[in-house]
């Protein structure tokens, strides 16, 4: 499903400032209906109160938040069609399963809401668990249980603090796939926070990276990762080498440097981490350290200490901003 | 006897000596002809229904003030947060009846003394701490944004209260009640110093039966009744919520 143009979540110019920092610094996005957004960035970088501001648990100091058009400034929390997903689940624990997801739809008076929360059971694979209470649940029923409870009721746009944060790496890889799935299923707008880079690569539509309370960048995952707009950007969205040709910095990635017979490039290999199917080879260019990237299996073949020859691909490479140092 | 058995004797001979053996002769006493004598009067009965009405008043009280103290003192950082509890346990340090006589030079510029309303206020000041430590442990134990979890799904905030902080806290709602009513149920020494001649609750009219001598048979009688009434409150908790695996 390829998300409609029509903005669901709108924030323009939005600030925070908490303690005399400014978490917030004017951040201005748009996410369209039906897309998967994240929020990629490092701790303390604001995505997080980004997110509370838009469900309302936290309010902007200045600028805007819109949902589907309206001004959400005089909305109070419970009004807002927005449901999110904890890091900490919260689920409710004095009540089993059903009515955790049922929750919402008691609320709002809904009607054949025992046919709702078995469709929204089925579809995070929980059937058969309504009458289980949460401290029965391992964490990864438990996340399942609260993004039941979150989509039940069909809100207008689903918000996740790093939901898959609190679980170990397989259970993370596998949950990414189906928070994808359910996703398209619905078809409903995801405005995922997260400071995993690979999971915003993999799962989103586009990305808005951040830091220091600001927007650096905003596209898919294709541009952020191959057009980064600054080194910061770079940087954080995966391994980069910096370097300086022609007296101006670029940054080239490590998959588009390979090893070769000869090349002008000579240097000393530094060290050679194995990671199955890639290996990252370090090698000393004088005063520069790149970073080069080889299938897995290669890895084996390169000498620690021993002499290489690096070909590059510029037309992969990017100039940077500022000079050289 | 194996080794393990041996462990046993020790809490199986104070259970015996000191919960055994009293409520033996307390119901040898209370089913003799003086006390089933007393079992079958009005004024034993008048009694108890006023000191079970004043120890339910005590524990709402209690409850009512209780549960804002225990949420703010849950709401506090780490270091204060030890401070204040123990201020509310520091109370105890001093005597009930210093305490008593405290609140008395307290209540006098009131002109409330020998009033049921000072009785109460001397049982709910007494006992309020019993009260805001188990729901200080509940609350505190609750999942963190749990109260913006249930906002977040329309819950107004007395929704997000009354369907998800109070059921959720329950156990140390029912332990603090607990706590507070017995002991309450029981008293004396609190109402007749502050209530006078017109708090005299069934406490006190079994410490009479006692000391004085004269009707131990009816001062254990009504100690059946009390905690006849106890259990029963306990039992009657654990058939609505034997469910939720609580108590």
């Amino acid at each position: 499903m390829n998300p409609r143009s029509r903005p669901s979540i709108v924030a323009k110019d939005v600030v925070r400032i908490i303690e005399g920092r400014r978490i917030l610094d004017g951040v201005s996005l748009d996410i369209h209906e039906g897309e998967f957004f994240s929020l990629l960035g490092p701790s303390g970088c604001g995505k997080t109160t980004l997110l509370r501001c838009i469900a309302g648990f936290d309010r902007p100091d200045a600028g805007t938040l819109e949902l589907d058009g309206v001004d959400l400034a005089r909305v109070p929390t419970h009004r807002r069609d927005l449901n999110m997903v904890f890091q900490s689940y919260a689920l409710f624990p004095h009540l089993d399963v059903f009515e955790n997801v049922a929750f919402g739809l008691r609320l709002a008076g809904s009607s054949s809401i025992a046919e709702k929360v078995r469709e929204a059971l089925d579809l995070v694979s929980l059937a058969g668990a309504e009458r289980r209470k949460p401290a029965t649940l391992s964490g990864g029923e438990q996340q399942r249980v609260a993004l039941a409870r979150a989509i039940v009721t069909r809100p207008k746009a689903l918000l996740l603090d790093e939901p898959l944060g609190a679980l170990d790496l397989k259970l993370r890889k596998g949950l990414q796939v189906e928070l994808r799935r359910i996703q398209k299923t619905l078809g409903m707008t995801f405005l995922y926070v997260t400071h995993d880079q690979d999971e915003a690569l993999s799962m989103s539509d586009r990305i808005a990276v951040m830091d220091g309370g600001k927007v650096r960048q905003i596209g898919t995952p294709d541009a952020v990762y191959r057009r980064p707009a600054d080194e910061f950007v770079a940087r954080f969205v995966g391994a980069v080498n910096v370097v300086v040709r022609d007296g101006r910095r670029v940054a080239i990635r490590p998959e588009a440097v390979r090893l070769a017979e000869s090349s002008e490039i000579v240097g000393t290999v530094d060290s050679v981490s194995y990671f199955g199917a890639r290996s990252l080879v370090r090698v000393a260019v004088g005063d520069a350290t790149w970073l080069v990237e080889i299938p897995g299996s290669m890895g084996r073949n390169v000498v620690v200490g021993g002499s290489v020859a690096l070909a590059v691909d510029w037309a992969d490479a990017w100039p940077l901003e500022g000079a050289p140092s | 006897m194996n080794d393990r058995r041996w462990w046993l004797f020790p809490p199986i001979a104070w259970l015996l000596v000191f919960l055994a053996l009293p409520v033996a002769v307390t119901a040898s006493k209370a089913f003799s002809a003086a006390g089933v004598e007393a079992l079958a009067s009005p004024t034993t009965w008048r009694l108890v229904g006023v000191s079970t009405l004043v120890a339910a008043v005590t524990t709402a009280a209690c409850l009512v003030a209780g549960y804002p103290v225990a949420w703010c003192i849950s709401r506090m950082p780490e270091r204060r947060r030890r401070w204040v509890l123990f201020l509310v346990v520091l109370p105890f340090w001093a005597n009930l009846l210093v305490r008593t006589y405290a609140l008395m030079t307290m209540l006098r510029p009131f002109s409330v003394l020998d009033t049921w309303f000072a009785a109460v206020f001397g049982l709910w000041h007494g006992w309020l701490p019993f009260m805001v430590l188990p729901l200080y442990n509940a609350i505190e134990k609750l999942p963190p944004r749990l109260a913006e979890a249930a906002a977040d799904l329309g819950a107004g905030p007395a929704q997000v209260f009354f369907k998800v902080i109070v059921p959720a806290t329950m156990p140390g709602i029912v332990a603090g009640c607990v706590l507070v009513f017995i002991p309450v149920l029981g008293a004396f020494a609190t109402p007749e110093m502050l209530g006078g001649a017109q708090a005299f609750m069934a406490g006190s009219r079994i410490q009479l039966a006692f000391l004085s001598g004269r009707n131990p048979e009816a001062g254990a009688a009504m100690t059946l009744v009390l905690t006849a009434i106890t259990l029963l409150l306990l039992w009657g908790y654990r058939r609505v919520h034997r469910s939720e695996g609580l108590l």
